[in-house]
């Protein structure tokens, strides 16, 4: 198929129809590391090749009438999980042999995740204290929960990758010749109907879902992971639908350039959103890309 | 990252035929592992990466099958396994049953077992891994993740068993799970050995009982980065129980100050409810433990804590477990139940020996209670006694004899009447019961 070593990280976020009928911002948020080539605008593109290492955080904020501030929360949620997850990879796993990595991202990562969420959302709250209005909304119990959001991460470097998810949307990884995708994590049979977890709620690290991959060889690498909120995957009527989408964006991928596929992205999600349930739609690709198109 | 096995791919098994690839179960830093069939039946194989399938791995295993198993409460490996072709090696093991669940899912809250059943785990990794000691092998990376328990009934097992070896072995494999490593090793001053695996072990049982590392306190708040230097400092060169009787430096925060549990905001909690004689022993694990392995607590010791725990269980009528603080000469009792905040009534209480043991409605009594052998300690198979109710009358509890030999009980005004193997003797206060080699009182 024409895979490079290098991966490429494509993402867009669109404002849902409804949202924009009722003048609700977007409440989802994305963040990919390397950061991308150009300055960007917004959520536009967002694109960048990496060498080895590649992260990639989607977020949704919760956007109820308790969680008023969760398309800062979403924001803060990405921002903080790229920064914690590039931090812990790249420095505090210096020294510790490949097979004791698995246990020391598990363990660690979700609850720095979700401290260092907290302690950005505390400073936010600092610098732009609660409004009247707003202080009617204020969960007395957790005031974190004006910020509620979920987080999506995936990461993959040379010779391993790993999953984390709170809350709901999804992570698809399309691997091995001839393509199949699968989902990393499983769907949590907790959850029922539009529940989720969050990361506001007490013990949120403790609900974090995590999947760890060691690659057996340079080809076990996946071809292309997809991470996005359930504002994409439910405009698809099947699961199955869902997930043949992936291989799919895998051949436009490399048929194109990361432009192009970063524009497609744009017009796709903005026609699910109003196809679909008008909610925001995020989606971000990781993938090893052609590498001749750049 | 599909595996390196498809499913009906066919695995040779060291000198006893093949097995075939049924399903992937997972993957970790090692290897994968798959379920397997082999001669009619399933297994788990582990097959080792690359870059952890060394001659010496594999020397490690040809140790532990010849071995063989110290206990039951092993996933042991069996045989040994290659394929052509395919890079590395692997092993076949016992499938881990669906009802053992991990350390990991009570942590998050996943599963929610009885004090009882946590009890009972605890002592049943306490006896695990002295089984182990006592042929001379370290399992050298004791952790969370190597240990499974049944929520229902406490029983364990013990995977991951392809690390174990001779104490004080010259080994440069895995040192084991920097949370979970003896602080000498931590620092490189010490080779994994029983010790080291004792500071491990005191790690895991307080996790299993208080839901939090003993280590990880205020000081976590502190670190920007975690890397190697936070963790040499957090658990080797100044490792700091979190309920240190002197300093509060690296104190268990409360959950409302730190909502992500990691620093000991549930350890606080479980601390609280359980009696001084464990708190004790933990303490001397984590003070007097860290720096001196001789001080560490041994195995004999965690089964006399535990069963002094296990002892204190104390129902409420809301049928909270609670734990009997006081001892034999001493009435104290909590004021309330943790949960239902009620006053607690007085328990009847069983002195024999120096156990000081709680008669709930479904309180059993077992060989240890009666120090008739010492080879079956901490054994719950068989019971020897049981609380029961008089059917005429269910306010009047007995404790029936379910041994195989008679008490003798000492009646208040000096007589001596038997209770033969089947019959039951009403609770009365002062009432003293033989049992053969012991006596006990009921208080």
């Amino acid at each position: 198929m024409g895979l490079s070593d290098k991966w490429q990280i494509v993402a867009e976020s669109v404002r849902g129809t409804a949202h924009v009928r009722s003048g609700l911002p977007n409440q989802d948020a994305v963040a990919f590391y390397p950061p991308p080539l150009a300055a960007s605008d917004g959520h536009k593109r967002l694109w960048a090749k990496t060498g080895s290492l590649a992260l990639l955080a989607v977020s949704d904020g919760h956007g109820s009438p308790r969680c008023f501030r969760s398309a800062r929360g979403a924001a803060l949620a990405v921002q903080t999980a790229i920064e914690e997850t590039r931090i812990l990879l790249r420095k505090g796993l210096k020294g510790v042999p490949a097979p004791s990595r698995k246990k020391e991202i598990e363990q660690r990562l979700p609850f720095r995740l979700v401290r260092s969420w907290r302690n950005a959302i505390e400073q936010d709250l600092r610098a732009n204290p609660f409004t009247e209005p707003e202080l009617a909304s204020v969960n007395p119990n957790n005031p974190f929960t004006a910020y509620g959001a979920t987080l999506l991460l995936a990461a993959v470097d040379r010779d391993f990758a790993f999953f984390l998810q709170l809350g709901d949307g999804d992570m698809v990884v399309v691997s091995g010749s001839p393509p199949v995708s699968y989902e990393p994590i499983d769907r949590d049979a907790s959850l029922i109907a539009n529940e989720t977890h969050s990361l506001c709620q007490d013990k949120a690290a403790s609900l974090c879902r995590f999947r760890y991959y060691c690659f057996s060889c340079k080809d076990d690498r996946p071809a292309l992971i997809l991470v996005s909120t359930d504002g994409y995957s439910n405009s698809f009527s099947t699961r199955t639908g869902f997930l043949q989408a992936a291989p799919d964006f895998l051949r436009f991928a490399l048929e194109t350039t990361p432009d192009e596929l970063h524009q497609k992205l744009g017009t796709w999600l903005q026609e699910t959103s109003e196809n679909g349930s008008g909610d925001d739609a995020t989606l971000g690709l990781i993938y090893r890309g052609g590498g001749n198109k750049l | 990252m599909t595996g390196l096995f498809k499913i009906g791919d066919t695995v040779s098994v060291t000198g006893c035929g093949s097995c075939e690839v049924v399903s992937h179960v997972g993957g970790g830093g090692q290897g994968e592992v798959y379920r397997v069939r082999w001669n009619g039946h399933d297994y788990a194989m582990k097959w080792y990466h690359s870059a952890s399938a060394t001659q010496r791995q594999r020397d490690i295993l040809q140790e532990l099958l010849r071995i063989g198993t110290p206990g039951p409460d092993f996933l042991w490996p069996l045989e040994l396994v290659d394929r052509k072709g395919t890079p590395g090696f692997g092993y076949l093991m016992p499938l881990r049953p669906a009802n053992f669940k991990s350390i990991e899912a009570l942590m998050a809250g996943r599963i929610n077992p009885s004090f009882l059943s946590l009890i009972d785990a605890a002592i049943n990794l306490v006896k695990a891994f002295r089984q182990l000691h006592t042929k001379g092998l370290c399992y050298r990376d004791i952790s969370f993740g190597n240990a499974f328990f049944d929520p229902a009934t406490g029983g364990v097992l013990v995977c991951d068993n392809d690390n174990i070896g001779a104490s004080n072995a010259a080994y440069t494999g895995i040192l084991g799970t920097p949370d979970f490593m003896a602080p000498e090793l931590v620092l490189g001053k010490a080779k994994p050995n029983i010790k080291t695996d004792l500071h491990s072990l005191a790690v895991l049982l307080f996790y299993l009982l208080h839901v939090g590392h003993p280590l990880m306190g205020r000081r976590v708040l502190s670190i920007k980065c975690w890397d190697a230097a936070a963790r040499i400092r957090l658990f080797g060169e100044a490792p700091q129980f979190i309920f240190d009787p002197v300093s509060r430096a690296n104190e268990a925060v409360d959950l409302r100050e730190d909502t992500t549990g990691e620093t000991g905001g549930m350890a606080l909690t479980y601390w609280r409810l359980y009696p001084t004689k464990l708190r004790d022993v933990f303490t001397k694990a984590f003070t007097h433990g860290l720096s001196a392995p001789g001080a560490r607590m041994t195995e004999l010791e965690w089964l006399g804590a535990l069963s002094d725990l296990r002892n204190r269980i104390f129902r409420c009528a809301c049928q909270t477990t609670n734990f009997f603080e006081g001892d034999a000469a001493d009435d104290t009792v909590r004021p309330a139940c943790w949960r239902c905040k009620k006053p607690l009534h007085r328990p009847w209480l069983l002195r024999v020996g120096s156990d000081t043991v709680v008669l709930n409605a479904d309180s059993r009594l077992y060989n240890h209670h009666f120090r008739n052998s010492a080879a079956g300690f901490c054994d719950f198979s068989t019971a020897l006694a049981e609380m029961t109710q008089n059917p005429g009358d269910p306010n009047v509890w007995g404790l029936r004899n379910l041994g195989k030999d008679k008490w003798v009980v000492t009646a208040q005004d000096g007589a001596l009447i038997d209770i033969e193997p089947g019959r039951a003797i009403p609770l009365r206060q002062g009432a003293k019961i033989g049992f053969g080699l012991s006596e006990g009182v009921i208080i």
